[in-house]
């Protein structure tokens, strides 16, 4: 099924027949979808049902079987102007992370995206708003899930991507840091950027989304139902 | 608390209510007593020194048998530490009394009494007895302390790469003194080295064992603030070499983490200590002291290069651990700045044991060029070959071996018959290496 989002804005992803299997195990199956900038969507479904495969796909960090991914209009095959201009947040994602402490990952992040040097103070003020100040001379290795988590979402704050994709951004995080990220989510729409969040758990982020859809039997599916958008899946 | 509640205590903490375990042991010595005094009623014209001496080692081996048991398969010191630590006995009690646990046995007992019936029946005397007696007791408390030892290394974080580097370090301090012709097998009396390890070690484990029992009991993950500080002002120092090309922070990020990975150094140190193993083997048994200089550095160049393609290119996948592909960086400069650091590593080792070698033999310094020239030959060479970036089977990665294997050897065999002895043609092959590598990989990194 397609699901379109409204025309007035311009597309910031734009997924067509996205097909992934492993081995003869299908995970996804000719999937369609698209998402404009300045938006939040939200996709549910439940464990296992291949959300972080898909968001893995539209990020190029595994190789699609067949299918055509966008995103701001370039093809996945810009590989530089994609990492540029997206960010994952996933607990899949750390293994580059570990070995520094948040400040070095920091400082690493500002030279790469040439951003320039007054972020130190910016990441320091928002370090203290998440609760992590003091650990940003620890090895990422050492610190807990949530904190870990937290430093993925600040260095997301720096790099500020067109394109931002939260896999289970929720888990881990106490009330506060929840909060605090719905108020970022709603930020970044402001400023014109897009955020694509993934839960298992219906409910969560869905009341700052436009849209929310779920991934089911391979397919992606508009979940605009009461019955969908709210309980456990 | 007396011997036999806290003796129940244990049994608790290692899960073995039956005392099956202890049983086993019981059983286990009293054979092995039995065993071994028909063994000496039988050898009777060795003289009683030397049954003396077998047995020390027969024990040595037994209990190291049972350090493997206790410490790799049934955690057993881990068991009991977590358990004791949520019971009322105090650190000395825990060590001495698991040191009286293991020794005040039944079968401790009947192996003391068959000793001190043959030996004296041998017409032993009675000071050499006790002495004997005192050094199988000195290496059961050995054993003991050595399992708090091992429970305390469990706890630091990264205990295989301390072991190892240390293991290197007295390999190589080895191969110094051979290679000075300092070592020979006559000068080691290995039944002294025994004894004086057993007892260096039964004094240290006296006064330090439980110390080392009360930090267990209450023991806290370190945090490794010295390392992490060392090993960022290393990566900044290196990575200011890259500012020219805009790499500064990727340069001094990568080699950060690198010195920074267990998985990575741990392979460093393993190569280090293949590469002095096969020199120690070359110059001990194969006789090459009138080699010179400069094919000893070739060699050890080829050495040094061959086991990192295997340790590294087949076995590791240096560019898939760096993660660097999710960053906004050109492929073609991650691998570059991966294979130049990894190279800057091994060259510093090649250097090392550079020096080593020439402590017996010193080279001119055209023969240091010629070392140099030959790693970088066949480093090149060795990171200049395709290994794909999923999992490779066994008979693939020996396929990929031969290819390094037959471009390297030509160089190894021109060197030797100093085909290559001009700077000039050196130049060329350094140079014709590096174009076969730049086809072979980076043109097609983006």
């Amino acid at each position: 099924m397609s699901t379109t989002a409204q025309a007035v804005q311009p597309l910031l992803v734009s997924v067509q027949r996205l097909s992934k299997s492993y081995g003869k195990k299908l995970v996804l199956d000719a999937i369609d979808f698209e998402m404009p900038q300045a938006s939040i969507y939200v996709l549910t479904g439940a464990n296992g049902a291949g959300k972080s495969v898909f968001l893995q796909c539209l990020l190029h960090y595994e190789t699609i079987d067949s299918g055509r991914i966008e995103i701001d209009g370039r093809p996945l095959s810009d590989r530089l102007y994609l990492r540029r201009n997206t960010s994952l947040i996933s607990s899949d994602q750390q293994q580059f992370i570990d070995l520094l402490t948040p400040g070095e990952y920091f400082a690493f992040i500002t030279d790469i995206y040439n951003i320039p040097s007054s972020a130190t103070q910016r990441i320091r003020d928002w370090a203290e708003d998440l609760n992590v100040s003091k650990e940003l001379d620890t090895l990422i290795a050492n610190l807990s899930f949530g904190t870990k988590k937290k430093i993925q979402v600040l260095a997301s704050m720096l790099i500020a991507p067109k394109l931002l994709v939260c896999d289970e951004i929720y888990e881990g995080l106490d009330t506060d840091a929840v909060a605090y990220m719905q108020r970022l989510f709603l930020q970044r729409k402001e400023q014109g950027l897009g955020t694509l969040l993934t839960t298992h758990i219906a409910g969560y982020g869905q009341d700052i989304a436009e849209r929310t859809f779920r991934l089911a039997n391979h397919q992606i599916h508009p979940a605009d139902e009461p019955e969908l958008s709210r309980g456990c899946l | 608390m007396n011997l036999s509640l806290f003796r129940r205590l244990l049994q608790i903490a290692y899960d073995d209510p039956q005392g099956s375990i202890l049983k086993q042991a019981v059983i286990h010595f009293i054979i092995f007593a039995i065993t071994f005094s028909l063994v000496v009623a039988g050898f009777r014209s060795m003289g009683i020194e030397r049954v003396m001496e077998i047995y020390v080692w027969v024990h040595f081996v037994i209990h190291l048998i049972f350090i493997f048991f206790t410490a790799a398969i049934l955690h057993s010191m881990d068991k009991m530490i977590g358990f004791m630590s949520h019971t009322p006995v105090t650190a000395p009690e825990v060590f001495y009394k698991v040191y009286a646990a293991a020794s005040f046995t039944l079968s401790n007992g009947v192996e003391y009494a068959l000793i001190l019936i043959i030996f004296f029946s041998f017409g032993a005397g009675l000071w050499d007895v006790l002495t004997f007696i005192f050094i199988l007791e000195a290496m059961r408390f050995t054993r003991v302390f050595l399992e708090f030892v091992l429970a305390w290394f469990k706890t630091l974080t990264n205990v295989r790469l301390y072991l190892s580097a240390a293991f290197f370090f007295g390999l190589l301090a080895f191969l110094i003194s051979v290679k000075q012709g300092r070592f020979s097998w006559e000068m080691l009396d290995m039944n002294m080295l025994l004894q004086y390890s057993v007892l260096c070690l039964f004094a240290i484990g006296m006064i330090t064992g439980p110390y080392l029992v009360n930090r267990l009991l209450i023991i806290q993950k370190r945090s490794p603030e010295l390392y992490l500080s060392l090993t960022r002002r290393i990566g900044r120092a290196s990575g200011a070499s890259a500012a020219a090309w805009g790499l500064q922070a990727l340069y001094s990020m990568q080699l950060m983490r690198m010195l920074r990975d267990s998985a990575y150094i741990g392979r460093y140190v393993r190569l280090c200590i293949i590469v002095v193993i096969l020199t120690l083997v070359n110059v001990m048994f194969l006789q090459q002291y009138e080699e010179t200089p400069a094919r000893t550095l070739v060699d050890l160049s080829y050495m040094v290069c061959m086991v990192s393609y295997i340790t590294y290119q087949l076995d590791y996948g240096l560019v898939k651990h760096s993660h660097l592909a999710q960053f906004p960086i050109r492929m073609r400069h991650v691998q570059g700045a991966i294979d130049s650091l990894h190279g800057m590593l091994l060259l510093m080792f090649a250097l090392l044991m550079g020096l080593v070698e020439i402590l017996s033999n010193p080279a001119t310094s055209s023969q240091w060029m010629d070392g140099l020239s030959a790693f970088g030959i066949f480093y090149l060479l060795s990171i200049g070959i395709p290994v794909p970036d999923s999992k490779i089977s066994s008979y693939q990665k020996l396929g990929l071996y031969f290819q390094f294997f037959f471009l390297s050897l030509p160089v190894k065999i021109a060197f030797q018959y100093n085909v290559l002895n001009d700077w000039y043609i050196q130049l060329a092959v350094l140079l014709a290496a590096g174009l076969l590598l730049y086809v072979r990989k980076y043109r097609r990194l983006k």
